[in-house]
């Protein structure tokens, strides 16, 4: 589905924005550039678009900002888009005496032709445009500083909404509601006086559904404070390092530890990963597993197993009329040889027990590396302790020489490492599925999700059976089972090519710090070369993230949406804003940019060379007229000091 | 349906130890949701093609 924008106008809106109207023509220009002062209106035509795009419901502060001054009681912004070809006109009627907005959208080529009350969109775009969605395409340098923490669930929601994936949740509530139909049909036709037994058994089950939702709602909290406990220490260290290296004398010390400790965490995870892999193999952990293997072999070799007289064959004989022998075969004796077939082995067992042997024969020319793996291991893991005491010795010098801020950035972050084991220990007892975990914390169905899952599942059976629809509702049951691990594996999968494709760009983007994406777990998860695990990285160097994390999510999608974005290159270098602007606009179908005009050089340069593209000035005159031009020649020379777009001027 | 929604219906359908015709149409299904075009009918056509064990 392509949806572009071709228009929107203001009136009676803050900053210079009153009877305004700007058009982009239909099909719209691919790239337009708006230039505008600071102080015209920039980040308050933001608001409006994801505004008018979601349709929200906005707050009576959040309505009353738009007003442009005490005198205006009512504002209106109209945003024209087309979907599908098809042109809609989303108004937004802004009382700001009420603090109120009232949505209207008009349809062209419909039959009334005028305005319809509400936010009327297609159903499927509806859905797609939630207020924390549209911040993914109506991007400023606000949503790029918090990329990488985007909350776990809304990262996921996005990717599922955009490759449509929630249909496939969709799907399995409708399951769910074809089964309680099936329930209810089928109790109808059950006795009267069971009736109250029934509506008991279903209160029970939504009890217990309502009760799972609660404490995976629980879950999510604790998920999200967890992580933002280890991002604010991680912060911390930061913080601690940078502070320590501040000084001449400590700084080579900081930076010989921080070398040592980088080099132990990269064979700590090398000699982990090769360990773990050899507990795949049971012969190479330890001589007696070889032994006692071998010993087996040894025996199935003995064993003797029949090659040809398995179960089938004594199946087939009681089948026919006579025995090999000559002797006939009756009813009694055919039931006989099916008892005593029971004794030989299926084919298919015959074959497992061959594997087992022939795998058991390679054993026995096995070597054991587990130990001596498992010993490099706990040597790093020492050395790693090691460093770290000499870490915290070099910190306790620093504060006994009277450092009074580091003391203060080491007590805050031992409070918080304080809170995290707490956070953990709160978390296994609601997710543990092992019983002598659940046993430990004291939990039940009420206060543990795998017990109360298993309850709710109880109750369905319960229910179920009470409906005489048990079969149904276990293929119902196996059915949503199937289609959520589809959904499931298809985000993994989808996720995985973001994460490739975000590495890629960023390849091109910030190609000397070598810094990518490690995983997508909701909030992006970053590692360089430099710094394994990181943690801290500039304003630049977010914005190019999100610029390459964004893209790649876009890029791919059923939905082609216009990318808007509120200056896109302040806080990038030169270098970067001219990679930035010749990679990024090209992956998408249309975009617009609200620049200033220091944000010109290097960032609109790579457009002077391109068709297609809507160069547009809008400002305010010495007489506070607002102005809009549409030539490349003033857009290039325009100036501005900023100061709320009032004496901008063009002209060398 | 995309790229990825194909590749794991396939791979998990693969594994569920179901009737080949099971999979077929659980994986056309998925194809009808993707664009919202399915009824009550067409899922209860694959619920009933599932194979369960009778007993627990």
């Amino acid at each position: 589905m392509n949806v572009k924008l071709i228009g929107w106008r203001y009136k009676n809106i803050r900053g210079g924005l009153n009877d305004v109207e700007v058009t982009l023509g239909n099909p719209p220009s691919r790239w337009t550039l708006i230039q505008m002062p600071n102080g015209m209106g920039k980040t308050t035509t933001m608001h409006l678009f994801r505004a008018a795009f979601s349709g929200e419901q906005l707050a009576p502060e959040d309505v009353r900002a738009f007003r442009p001054s005490d005198k205006v009681c009512t504002g209106e912004f109209e945003l024209i888009i087309s979907i599908a070809e098809q042109v809609y006109r989303i108004t937004l009627q802004l009382n700001y005496d009420t603090g109120t907005v009232a949505y209207h959208t008009a349809r062209a080529k419909t039959q009334s032709g005028g305005k319809q009350l509400g936010h009327v969109l297609p159903q499927e775009l509806k859905s797609l445009l939630t207020t924390q969605f549209t911040r993914l395409f109506i991007f400023d340098g606000e949503l790029a500083r918090q990329i990488r923490d985007l909350n776990r669930e809304n990262a996921a929601d996005a990717i599922k909404t955009l490759y449509r994936l929630d249909r496939l949740s969709e799907l399995r509530a409708r399951i769910e509601r074809l089964v309680i139909e099936e329930q209810q049909r089928s109790s109808g036709t059950t006795r009267t006086q069971t009736s109250q037994g029934l509506k008991a058994l279903r209160t029970r089950l939504d009890t217990a559904k309502a009760r799972l939702s609660e404490l995976k709602k629980r879950q999510r909290t604790l998920e999200a404070t967890l992580r933002e406990s280890r991002s604010r220490v991680a912060e911390f260290d930061a913080a601690i390092r940078d502070h320590m290296q501040q000084d001449n004398d400590f700084r080579s010390r900081v930076n010989d530890l921080e070398i040592r400790r980088t080099a132990i965490d990269k064979e700590l995870v090398d000699i982990s990963k090769s360990t773990l892999s050899e507990l795949r193999n049971p012969a190479a952990i330890h001589p007696l597993i070889i032994n006692e293997l071998s010993e087996l072999g040894h025996k199935m070799q003995r064993l003797k197993l029949p090659k040809t007289m398995s179960l089938e064959f004594f199946h087939e004989l009681a089948e026919q009329a006579s025995c090999i022998c000559g002797r006939g075969i009756g009813p009694q004796e055919k039931e006989i040889i099916r008892t005593n077939a029971k004794n030989y082995l299926s084919e298919d067992q015959i074959g497992v027990v061959n594997a087992i042997k022939s795998a058991v024969r390679q054993y026995e020319q096995a070597t054991t590396s587990f130990g001596v793996h498992a010993q490099e291991l706990s040597d790093r893991i020492a050395q790693r302790h090691k460093l770290n005491g000499d870490w915290d010795r070099l910190q306790a010098e620093r504060v006994a020489a009277g450092d009074v801020e580091l003391e203060r950035l080491k007590n805050e972050k031992s409070e918080l490492e304080d809170e995290i084991p707490e956070i953990e220990d709160q978390l296994e007892a609601l997710t543990s599925t092992d019983t002598a975990v659940q046993q430990r914390h004291g939990v039940n169905e009420k206060s543990n999700i795998p017990l109360c899952n298993a309850e709710v599942r109880e109750r369905q059976k319960a229910l179920a059976e009470a409906t005489g629809t048990v079969m149904f509702s276990k293929k119902a049951t196996l059915g949503r089972e199937l289609i959520e691990n589809i959904e499931r594996r298809a985000l993994e999968l989808i996720k995985e090519r973001l994460k490739d494709a975000t590495n890629a760009k960023l390849r091109t983007l910030i190609p000397t710090e070598h810094i990518r994406v490690a995983r997508i777990s909701g909030a992006l998860e970053l590692e360089s070369d430099l710094l394994g695990s990181k943690q801290q990285v500039s304003e630049g160097q977010s914005l190019a993230i999100a610029y390459a994390f964004l893209t790649s999510l876009f890029e791919q999608a059923p939905y082609r949406l216009p990318f808007i974005v509120d200056s896109p290159a302040g806080s990038l270098d030169l270098r970067v804003r001219r990679e930035v602007s010749e990679l990024i606009p090209n992956l998408f179908d249309q975009m617009i940019m609200f620049v200033i005009s220091s944000e010109r050089e290097g960032f609109a340069e790579p457009f002077y060379a391109r068709k297609d593209v809507i160069y547009r000035t809008i400002w305010r005159d010495e007489f506070d007229t607002t102005k809009i031009s549409d030539e490349l020649a003033f857009f290039q020379q325009f100036h501005s000091d900023d100061n709320g777009g009032k004496a901008a001027k063009a002209g060398k | 349906m995309n790229e990825e929604l194909n590749k794991a219906s396939k791979e998990v359908l693969a594994d569920s130890g179901q009737t080949h015709e099971f999979q077929r149409r659980l994986h056309k299904l998925l194809e009808l949701v993707t664009t919202s075009n399915y009824t009550d009918a067409d899922v209860r056509e694959v619920i009933e093609l599932t194979d369960v064990a009778e007993e627990d």
